[in-house]
């Protein structure tokens, strides 16, 4: 038996009898787990309250090897509840965006560090109150840096199929069927593409390597906010297979 | 063991219910076979009068015997302060509490990621009921959580523009707790709360 100590986010909460509760989050060292905490309404329960979505805080557990059993949380400590974040409903349908791209693109039991470290960078710019310009390219940035972390990132800088890159200032074919960018020799007949500018498609590239909190102070042209946005949604719903509960919570910008 | 078909039946329906499971549905028919015959006829006659007797009230949404419920038509109430509430549950738990002005249950909470918006609440009645014009303050009693947080938003631009004051309930450390067992969010909501003590200082 181990004692295991990490950090985490909150992305599910159901309460488990009268005073506990079971909670499903994504850990820095083990991925996303599911852990009991017992007796955490009582008014003098030591785990630091009951838990809430997308708090950030430091776990303890004891782990049994070759057990099944759920772990049974022993400490909790909160480092962030993000305050600002909740006293905005645009940030908070952010913050629900987040978590339903977590809860879906992380896989159980299996550690991603750096996907949790740009969960909680991404929490972090929301925090500071960004202008709302700048929360199009901080979601754009969180999206698709989840999906690049995750294996999931469309091709954007070449073809698909003969990976050659474009020209500059060219409007070019997007397929999320194939994964990414076709170019004219490469497509077959009808296919579900749609126009991308390659500077829409270099945004995309770039802001899904790039850390969200340097973003405060960025603001895209609208006309290529709405194009980066609209291909994103189209690229994440081929990779799920599914739209979203929680949609883009961001509005068409108008120029 | 064949199990008696009326049994069976019971299993099965009580397993409907949540937080109920094969064996205690089991555990439960056994025991009500066992029970004295007024106590089973009690509890059958029970859950045959809950549909029909149970209503929600047009006004506040409230489950209640009658509509307007007897909250709403007490005349001896504070009818110009409403406290907006998440569930019906909530309302048994502040009128232990002693509040005397009059409730409005939202039946729910903002949540997209259960699949719950802000027009599947009962906000347009909450509205409506306050540009009616004989209520003067509200006050939003939605959990202190993510989803409570999110609905007490949709309250106040909902309400953005009517002749109320909006004020949402205090949060913080838990009556009966201990600042040592309060974690961060707690102790800085319960800053952010503070009260002035009557007496001291200036």
């Amino acid at each position: 038996m181990g004692r295991v100590t990490t950090e985490a986010l909150a992305l599910r909460r159901t309460p488990f009898g009268e005073t506990s509760q079971i909670a499903e989050f994504l850990t820095r060292s083990h991925g996303r787990l599911s852990v009991i905490l017992k007796g955490v309404h009582r008014p003098r329960a030591r785990k630091g309250g009951g838990v809430d979505l997308l708090d950030h805080s430091m776990l303890t557990w004891f782990s049994r090897r070759n057990s099944r059993a759920m772990p049974q949380l022993v400490e909790r400590r909160v480092l962030s509840h993000h305050p600002k974040l909740r006293a905005n409903v645009e940030l908070l349908q952010i913050g629900e965006f987040l978590v339903e791209l977590l809860r879906t693109l992380t896989p159980e039991d299996q550690p991603v560090p750096r996907v949790f470290d740009l969960a909680v960078a991404t929490l972090q710019a929301l925090e500071a109150g960004p202008p709302s310009q700048a929360l199009g390219p901080i979601v754009l940035a969180a999206q698709g840096g989840i999906l690049r972390l995750g294996g999931f990132e469309p091709v954007l800088d070449r073809c698909v199929v003969c990976e050659r890159r474009p020209e500059a200032h060219r409007m070019l074919r997007c397929d999320p069927g194939r994964g990414g960018i076709v170019c004219a020799g490469c497509r077959e007949g009808r296919d579900d593409s749609f126009l991308l500018s390659t500077t829409a498609a270099e945004g995309l590239r770039r802001l899904a390597r790039t850390d969200p909190r340097e973003l405060e102070g960025v603001a895209l042209p609208a006309e290529l906010e709405n194009s980066m946005r609209r291909a994103s949604e189209r690229l994440l719903v081929q990779v799920l297979e599914r739209q979203l509960r929680c949609r883009v919570p961001l509005r068409e910008r108008v120029a | 063991m064949a199990v008696p078909p009326a049994l069976a039946r019971l299993v099965d329906a009580l397993k409907r219910l949540p937080g109920v499971g094969t064996r205690t549905a089991e555990r439960l028919a056994f025991h009500l076979l066992r029970a004295p015959h007024d106590e089973t006829h009690e509890l059958a006659e029970a859950l045959l009068a809950l549909q029909d007797a149970v209503v929600a009230c047009s006004t506040c949404h409230n489950l209640a015997e009658s509509d307007p419920c007897s909250l709403c038509s007490d005349p001896d109430r504070e009818h110009a302060r409403l406290l907006v509430v998440e569930q019906p549950r909530d309302v048994t738990a502040f009128e232990e509490a002693g509040w005397k002005g009059l409730y409005h249950v939202l039946l729910g909470h903002v949540s997209p990621l259960e699949g719950v918006e802000a027009k599947d609440l009962t906000l347009s009645a909450l509205v409506d009921r306050v540009s009616g014009g004989s209520v003067s303050e509200v006050i939003v009693a939605t959990n202190p959580d993510y989803e409570g947080d999110a609905t007490a938003l949709h309250i106040v631009r909902a309400l953005d523009g009517q002749p109320v004051q909006v004020s949402r309930i205090a949060r913080g450390v838990a009556s009966g707790s201990a600042i040592e067992y309060s974690n961060s969010a707690m102790l800085s909501d319960a800053l952010a709360g503070r009260v002035n003590l009557e007496g001291g200082g200036r």
